[in-house]
């Protein structure tokens, strides 16, 4: 009824003679209440998550991340955990698409390439600074990314994954096409200098980062907007029949989707300082549908969890498989890492359909409650 | 029609079309015109021998692709199941060929049926541990078989880090000699691949079309629950139907590797190319197949000489993208429910 009033409001106090002033307080309105779904009492909401006994956890374990790390002070551990937030990016904003709005899509790569290369460029064509680069890399990524989201809003179901399939891998061969001249993209030598320098620097910055987009995606996910897209992932006839236009709510999501995964592709080009036809490789587009799987479909954290997981596991098994093998192997420990990966995939897939963080804490709030003998 | 008569037929329309088609423009114009011809030759631009050799070759990679593609195509019409780990068979049975035969002490004959044999229990223990599990969900099916595809070929880039000097070389046509028709070469081993391939093909049709358990699979495909009320066992016709697929992946290796040899990305390659022949032939649909097969094969191969080699290599990706959304179920598909 407010709503009402104030469009009233806006009508008598600028009438059609004052078009601009009109036109100014219309997007005021509109934004008020893009605002207002977007935050509902997101104190009260936090409060209670972090209370809770799994809210707790993931807070006491990013407290012993946040601690430990800059204590140890050693490259492999800060390279290991910024990879792990850096896919742990990705693997949210997989989540947002497939796990909460139902659009399963296997071509996550293109839009991680995508930003990589924006990002890129951005450096190298405008010279403008890495924050400012890394936003506008975003935004790019999810107006290319409408290119392959316009597309995919017909296809449903099997037909989804294969398009978007075909698209991150069409892109992943038209990147190494001789005749594109499309080449490596290098960031400036004073950039790397700046951000190797200090990895300590890098390991906050990139923690900020994933911090803040996954508190954002967090935040959609419990908004009404977080309910159209679990709406539409459950049932889409019913909740185009409940008068929600679900086109352009699944737009909302595919772009949502896109500015955060290609974040995560400026993140990864610029602790790589290249920019490679290798980020559009087809198992960067399975990695956070691994880790998705694996930390439970339709939660946030489950995904991040996931990630984490995944990426310390390859890394210890890895480190397991070189003390086994003589030292002249200990260069093919990339590919020990992604067999043992690969491994893990197909027994985890098929042993846990539902990730393995649920019964994992399940259980340990039992043992927490044995504890402290309720 | 019925479907074997209908397939055959087909195939026989789309050479016989395809023959003149390419080489009317070609022999009228030579006759009339040679300093056409002289004047292109001279370009660079050498157009008879690019005509013929499209012909040739994508007579050829047509019929393997159907090969490929029919076991593909039958999977998903009868089970629902997108087999992402297809391309992988295919590349397992050319490694295993050549690492029994190179490496081992076997005898190529050998060689060939005990790859065979593997890549065909592989197949079934693929369906019934990975795949029957999943059953009802797709897109985990897809998952799951890509990691095993994934697997499988960081499994053979680990065994050829490991073992030193270990690389695919090449296997050897068993049929040597050539023909030289204009320029192009026409080898007899391509004329055994186009026959054996397109025997295996016809005795498939017929065994899906005349025997009691092509029946079986007709009538899961077309409608699963009431063949399970006909009595018919659904999981053991899934069953077979991967399992044959899988073998005549690895038959189609064993005829095609000897003409271009493997290498690390033939796997993925193999599978997005029988995933377009079944996009675009419709998925289920066995003359689809067919038909899509050489139709992707010759336009394929017409594109890497006239247009640029790099777009062909890409060129099944853009017919996956247009099909799916103008018509994802294909020329000959059926019109699903989505």
């Amino acid at each position: 009824m407010s709503k009402e009033k104030e469009e009233l409001e806006v009508k008598t106090r600028y009438p059609i003679g004052d078009p601009i002033k009109h036109f100014f307080n219309r997007i005021i309105v509109g934004s008020k209440r893009f605002v207002d779904i977007k935050i509902p009492a997101a104190g009260s909401n936090l409060k209670s998550w972090a209370t809770s006994f799994r809210g707790g956890f993931i807070i006491t374990f990013l407290i012993i991340l946040i601690i430990i790390t800059p204590l140890m002070n050693d490259p492999v551990y800060y390279n290991t955990f910024i990879i792990a937030m850096i896919f742990s990016i990705l693997a949210a904003s997989w989540d947002i698409l497939a796990g909460v709005t139902g659009q399963v899509s296997f071509g996550h790569s293109a839009f991680f390439g995508i930003g990589g290369y924006i990002f890129a460029l951005f450096i190298n064509a405008f010279g403008a600074d890495w924050l400012t680069s890394i936003f506008m890399s975003a935004i790019f990524t999810v107006l290319i990314g409408l290119i392959i989201a316009i597309p995919s809003l017909r296809l449903k179901g099997p037909y989804l994954a294969l398009g978007t399939l075909a698209f991150s891998l069409a892109l992943y061969y038209i990147f190494q096409f001789p005749e594109l001249h499309v080449e490596n993209v290098y960031l400036p030598l004073s950039l790397k200098i700046f951000w190797f320098s200090n990895p300590m620097r890098e390991f906050f910055i990139v923690l900020i980062f994933m911090i803040i987009s996954v508190v954002i995606m967090l935040i959609i996910f419990n908004s009404r907007l977080g309910t159209v897209f679990k709406g539409i992932r459950d049932n889409e006839y019913a909740t185009e029949a409940s008068g929600i236009n679900t086109v352009k709510y699944k737009l909302i999501s595919f772009m949502i989707s896109s500015f955060f995964a290609g974040l995560a592709g400026s993140l990864y080009a610029l602790h790589y300082g290249t920019a490679t036809f290798l980020m559009f490789e087809n198992k960067l587009s399975f990695y956070p549908v691994v880790f998705t799987i694996l930390g439970g479909i339709a939660s946030i954290s489950g995904s991040v969890m996931g990630a984490f997981t995944f990426v310390f596991l390859v890394r210890i098994i890895s480190e397991f498989f070189s003390l086994l093998f003589p030292i002249e192997l200990m260069t093919y420990i990339d590919t020990f890492a992604i067999v043992a990966f690969a491994i893990i995939l197909v027994l985890i897939i098929r042993f846990s359909q539902h990730g393995i963080f649920e019964p994992i804490i399940k259980n340990a709030k039992k043992l927490w409650d044995i504890l402290l003998g309720k | 029609m019925d479907t074997k008569n209908k397939a055959i037929l087909g195939i026989i329309i789309i050479i016989a079309i395809a023959i003149p088609a390419i080489l009317i423009p070609i022999i009228f114009p030579a006759i009339l015109y040679p300093n056409l011809y002289i004047l292109l030759n001279m370009v660079g631009v050498d157009v008879l021998k690019n005509l013929i050799e499209t012909l040739i070759f994508g007579s050829s990679l047509g019929t393997i692709l159907a090969l490929i593609s029919i076991g593909y195509s039958l999977v998903y019409g009868v089970g629902k199941i997108i087999n992402l780990s297809h391309g992988m068979f295919y590349f397992l049975t050319g490694y295993l060929i050549f690492s029994f035969s190179v490496y081992g002490p076997v005898p190529y004959v050998y060689a060939i049926i005990l790859s065979l044999v593997i890549i065909t229990v592989i197949g079934a223990s693929t369906y019934r541990f990975l795949i029957k599990p999943f059953h009802g969900n797709e897109i985990m099916v897809m998952i799951i078989t890509f990691s095993l595809g994934f697997l499988i070929q960081q499994i053979i880039l680990l065994v050829e880090l490991l073992i030193p000097g270990y690389t695919f070389l090449s296997l050897d046509q068993f049929i040597g000699g050539s023909i030289d028709i204009f320029g192009a070469q026409f080898s007899f081993y391509r004329i055994f691949i186009m026959i054996t391939s397109i025997s295996i093909i016809a005795l498939l049709l017929i065994f899906i079309k005349k025997t009691r358990y092509g029946k079986a699979i007709r009538a899961v495909s077309q409608d699963r629950d009431a063949a399970k009320l006909m009595g018919i066992n659904y999981d053991g016709v899934l069953l077979f139907t991967v399992t044959l697929s899988a073998f005549l992946a690895g038959f189609a290796a064993f005829l095609y590797v000897p003409e271009e040899p493997l290498s690390m990305g033939t796997g993925w390659n193999f599978l997005l190319l029988s995933m377009s022949v079944v996009i675009l032939g419709g998925m289920g649909s066995i003359p689809g197949t067919l038909i899509g097969a050489f139709i992707l094969s010759y336009s394929k191969y017409l594109c890497q000489y006239f247009i640029s080699e790099s777009l062909a290599g890409v060129f099944h990706f853009f017919i996956i993208i247009v099909m799916l959304v103008i018509r994802p179920y294909g020329i000959l598909g059926k019109k699903e429910k989505i």
